[in-house]
């Protein structure tokens, strides 16, 4: 790819400068506009539906972890507020070897990607009740799972075991943490450092297919407790999302999400939102990136329907290295339409200076 | 210094070998076999495995009796959030049989995230 020249930077820069002085600009930040919809399954589907995401996650991995992690969550016979936890819950039941996950049965595959995720928060409008989130998240196809790839994971092995044999010998009663320093200096005495593999194959499979998938399913602990009959369903939440590579550079998402609540409290509360979108992003070269995206979202009120509303959300922005601005000057144009509940909405233009790019790969 | 596992050897049998493999989960390992003499000095480096070629050839009963083998791994880490589960098993096989399997107690089984994780397992072959 071509890096745009001095003169032809220049030439933008004097249309722009002409330009923006006459143009009707928005409050939204270019940031805010690209990150509004969210073109992947989130991470954690399950603090998705709480109130406040959880700041520490607890990972997961053995039964012991898990029968530890118990009073974590729960203290006599109420849910404790403000704790989280994930797990990968297949691991020990998919019982395969990295040739046979390499192997036809991709089913494997994604049952060892799934992560299930618990969280809980306080309500913050009655005080007294909890909110206990749980959801799963895996990718049914991802094409870039670096475990997936034989030649790849050949190699770290490979680089691995050059690079140790290449120190000197350990002494027969070498110590763990001893090992752990010579496993340290591997990748630097490795004859193809691992970390090298590792860049190149982010590098050339950050936009290879993939299809995610999340679910969640929210209860109201009412006053705290987690017996059976004070567990109120209170809200669920779907969301898939599908990467598709376009050459090398180029990358389209398309996004479906819904959320439901189930017991609305007021005529004015939302009872289910829908999102439908897609994003296109194109990285021209290291210094030029442009994202066009267009999304459609619907907000139900089942005890009111006249508040329902539907509006668009669209977003085109352009990314430009500058070096003499000491950054990236990120272009942007777009918004939410107007609708109902925001009817000063509206598309226009934005611009910011950032010192580090909104778009990565 | 964690124990040396004594491994008895037919002398009039096959080359031996010994095989690193992570069975039932799907990770990486790799590593290099230091072979030691009895007064634990070191002789030289018996081979090298990797996931895929985790077989290392260790020698004749003749070569190998009273030698002491350090096995010095990793398992390979994918950058895995939250980490996954691990467990490596040590194989040591003559005339095709499996004469000894075990689990290193030394980082053998365990879990592994964003780092790989080093472990060591030692035996004596004697005849």
């Amino acid at each position: 790819m071509k890096v745009l020249s001095i003169h032809t930077q220049r030439w933008w820069m004097s249309v722009l400068c002409t330009a923006l002085p006459l143009t009707v600009f928005s409050q939204v930040t270019p940031e805010e506009l690209a990150n509004n919809i969210g073109y992947s399954v989130p991470v954690s589907p399950a603090f998705e539906l709480l109130p406040g995401k959880p700041s520490e996650v607890t990972s997961l991995v053995t039964p012991k972890d898990i029968m530890a992690s118990v009073p974590t969550f729960i203290s006599k016979d109420r849910v404790k507020t403000g704790v989280a936890a994930d797990i990968r819950p297949f691991s020990y039941l998919v019982k395969a070897s990295l040739s046979e996950y390499q192997g036809k049965a991709k089913w494997k595959q994604a049952l060892w990607r799934t992560v299930l995720a618990i969280g809980t928060a306080a309500d913050p409008t009655t005080k007294n009740d909890a909110f206990l989130s749980a959801g799963l998240r895996t990718s049914i196809i991802d094409k870039g799972d670096p475990r997936a790839n034989k030649a790849y994971t050949d190699s770290l092995s490979s680089a691995y075991a050059r690079g140790l044999a290449s120190l000197p010998p350990p002494t027969l009663g070498m110590t763990l943490e001893q090992a752990a320093q010579r496993a340290a200096q591997v990748n630097k005495k490795g004859m193809i450092s691992a970390d090298s593999v590792r860049k190149l194959f982010n590098k050339n499979s950050w936009n290879k297919f993939r299809l995610d998938m999340g679910v969640a399913f929210m209860a109201r602990a009412i006053n705290g407790s987690y017996r059976s009959d004070s567990l109120k369903g209170d809200r669920w939440g779907v969301w898939i999302a599908t990467g598709i590579p376009l050459g090398e550079n180029a990358q389209f998402n398309v996004t479906g999400k819904a959320t439901h609540s189930i017991r609305p409290t007021t005529e004015q509360s939302e009872t289910s939102r829908y999102v439908a979108g897609g994003r296109f992003r194109i990285f021209m070269n290291n210094n030029l990136a442009f994202s066009v995206e267009a999304a459609q979202l619907w907000a139900n009120y089942s005890k009111s329907t006249s508040l329902n509303e539907t509006w668009t959300h669209f977003a085109a922005i352009a990314e430009l290295n500058v070096p003499a601005l000491g950054g990236w000057l990120t272009l942007a144009y777009g918004g939410d339409s107007a609708h109902r509940s925001h009817t000063e909405s509206t598309f226009a233009f934005s611009y910011a200076v950032t010192t580090n790019r909104i778009f990565t790969k | 210094m964690s124990n040396i596992t004594i491994i008895p050897i037919n002398a009039n049998g096959e080359p031996i070998s010994v095989t690193l493999a992570i069975p039932n989960f799907p990770q990486s390992i790799g590593g290099v076999v230091w072979r030691f003499n009895a007064d634990k000095t070191f002789d030289v480096k018996a081979g090298l495995f990797t996931t895929t070629a985790g077989e290392v050839p260790l020698g004749a009963p003749s070569v190998v009796d009273d030698k002491i083998f350090l096995v010095e791994g990793a398992v390979i880490h994918h950058n895995d959030n939250p980490p996954t589960p691990y467990q490596v098993v040590v194989t040591i096989t003559q005339n095709g049989k499996i004469i000894h399997t075990e689990v290193p107690s030394e980082n053998g089984s365990g879990k592994i995230g964003t780092d790989n994780v080093p472990f060591l397992y030692r035996f004596q072959l004697v005849s």
